[in-house]
């Protein structure tokens, strides 16, 4: 990917009203493009992308394919596709913390209530439900964290596989 | 970074290189000293390299008295701070009690409200420089400035700290810093009146931050819209212990074996000794060398059970030995304990540097909600951490040592770019079972 958006974070007014232009941008160019990524489609990564100021690469591996995205500053996440391109695991590894709101989605409600009662000390987070598994983990230059929809795996991908 | 953008990152650092190197003397223009209020006294420095080190209830609102907090297995020294250049004198100083003494970052970061005196900020293009730090699920956001940093009868001068609550920066952090994660930006909310990062590294961030603008570390605020900015090592939040005078390359930390192993305590009193093999209180000795990669995890593996976990580090900012079990319950309140049916006898081995020797330490897990409420030291305290399989080596095998390794144990982090002992740093070294 050569494009590259450089925009103000999403935090203010004037960062906010730059965000949404460069956003109804990217979603007059790119079909079908919403705010969210667990559990959406492949439409949804390059709004990430976007958001993230990131570069993307693909690589297809068997029953799934993985968009990786490289970050400013040496973190990448890396969204996880099924064969019908719906994103059913992200994972991310390095110094900074993705902004998990933009990576989960609809799923991001159920982090934060989870990650609530561990406000006020660093333990890391091991949510296990029967649709929703988010782990994350490390310490300063160096965190790590998955998330995935258990339920929608792909036919023989086991967990294991996002990383 | 694809050939487009390079002019792009090369403009930004070579500004904010000029930026950071015009910041960098005393008296430049850059940096805004306020006058400062009237004289605040100091408890007195003990001229020694130790302080005392205290697992307790944590601070107190100054208002009520009342515990701002409920903490368990933190430990916090106090410190005293000045406005730069100020030590000699009388003192422009301020005594901050229950600074959180974290071996897993690096960074002095403090709150606003806990001193009267307005210290000298740091600025590029004009604007207040901010600084975020990210936790595993929380974060902190302030502003730089520098002060004069005395603990024991250690000084170090002129260092850059985090200072939060400033409002010399909009209040709310960007989503790059906030990532979503929990706010701890209020002395009840860290449970301290501060955080001493005085762990492996010289800087928070290193010269990945000098090298280009990175998420979650520095920003400018230009017009109130906050962006990532590069910034100097120099600059960036320092570790204090490196800018010390004397005693300067780690620290060790000795806390007691608690009386009544895996009941816990109301507290427990230890010591913060700083310098490694540089008095006859802090020798290495035989304690046992962790050497740890650019990451800060030990290069070699922790064993536990049937688990290789390389991803492991020794933390006393963590309040709980943390990994991965899926035999031991969770604790259902879901506030990431523990909870076994009964305190659960484990044990975990780690290797030296060489891979040898190896050492297995025991320790017990119990269940969290049994412990007795009114105490905060606890040796038996665990958490889920990662799903480590030993199929899946490259992310989530993680064994955090934290606080509770710290019990009845000389444990030593070595900063980076240090050699002692013949041992280069970075390194932890631990006291053996």
């Amino acid at each position: 990917m050569t494009r590259h958006f450089l925009k103000p974070p999403r935090n203010s007014t004037p960062g906010r009203v730059f965000a949404l232009a460069t956003w109804l941008l990217a979603a007059a160019l790119t079909p079908g493009i919403c705010l969210a990524v667990l559990g959406q489609d492949a439409s949804t990564v390059e709004a990430d992308r976007v958001h993230m100021q990131a570069q993307r690469s693909i690589t297809q591996s068997g029953a799934f394919s993985v968009h990786e995205l490289q970050l400013p500053g040496a973190t990448r996440v890396r969204e996880y596709l099924d064969s019908s391109h719906r994103v059913f695991a992200v994972a991310w590894s390095g110094p900074s913390i993705p902004d998990l709101q933009q990576l989960l989605g609809a799923y991001f409600v159920r982090y934060q209530a989870a990650v609530r009662p561990l406000a006020r000390s660093r333990r890391p987070l091991a949510m296990q439900q029967t649709d929703l598994v988010i782990h994350t983990g490390g310490h300063p230059r160096a965190f790590f964290g998955v998330a995935y929809l258990p339920l929608q795996l792909p036919l023989g991908v086991s967990a294991e596989q996002i990383r | 970074m694809t050939p487009t953008l390079r002019p792009l990152y090369l403009a930004l650092l070579a500004i904010a290189v000029a930026v950071v190197s015009s910041c960098g003397g005393s008296g430049s223009s850059a940096v805004v000293v306020s006058t400062p209020p009237p004289t605040f006294t100091c408890t007195a420095p003990t001229g020694t390299n130790a302080v005392t080190l205290a697992v307790d209830a944590g601070p107190t609102d100054p208002t009520t008295g009342m515990l701002l907090s409920n903490v368990v297995n933190q430990s916090y020294v106090t410190i005293n701070v000045y406005v730069p250049g100020t030590v000699a004198g009388t003192g422009h100083c301020q005594t901050i009690d229950h600074v959180w003494v974290d071996t897993g970052s690096s960074g002095l970061r403090l709150f606003r409200s806990a001193f009267t005196d307005t210290l000298p900020q740091s600025q590029q293009g004009g604007v207040a420089l901010a600084s975020c730090s990210q936790f595993v699920n929380s974060y902190t956001w302030g502003a730089v400035r520098s002060a004069d940093v005395r603990i024991a009868g250690e000084l170090a001068s002129s260092v850059p700290i985090q200072v939060i609550g400033d409002s010399s920066i909009p209040a709310t952090a960007p989503s790059s810093c906030t990532a979503g994660t929990n706010a701890m930006n209020t002395a009840a909310a860290m449970g301290a009146n501060g955080l001493l990062g005085i762990g492996l590294f010289s800087q928070d961030c290193g010269l990945l931050c000098q090298g280009a603008p990175t998420p979650g570390f520095y920003y400018t605020c230009p017009g109130g819209t906050c962006a990532p900015v590069s910034l100097a090592t120099t600059a960036q939040l320092q570790n204090v212990v490196g800018l010390f005078t004397t005693d300067n390359n780690g620290v060790l930390i000795q806390l007691p074996a608690l009386a009544l192993p895996d009941v816990g305590q109301a507290t427990a009193v230890g010591a913060l000794i700083f310098g490694v093999n540089t008095q006859t209180n802090n020798a290495l000795g035989s304690a046992l060398v962790f050497g740890v990669s650019a990451n800060g995890y030990i290069d070699t593996t922790t064993t536990y059970g049937d688990m290789s976990e390389p991803q492991s580090y020794i933390d006393s900012g963590s309040n709980g030995l943390f990994f991965n079990d899926p035999a031991i319950t969770n604790c259902p309140s879901g506030n990431g304990f523990f909870c076994p049916a009964s305190t659960t006898a484990l044990s975990a081995t780690m290797a030296g540097s060489t891979g040898a020797p190896t050492f297995t330490y025991n320790f017990n897990i119990a269940n969290e909600s049994t412990l007795n409420a009114t105490f905060t030291a606890f040796d038996d305290l665990g958490g889920p951490n990662g799903t480590c399989d030993n199929n899946n080596t490259m992310n989530l095998c993680i064994f955090d040592w934290g606080l509770p390794f710290f019990y009845n144990r000389s444990v030593f982090t070595v900063l980076e770019n240090t050699t002692v002992g013949g041992n280069t740093g970075p390194f932890f070294a631990a006291s053996t079972p």
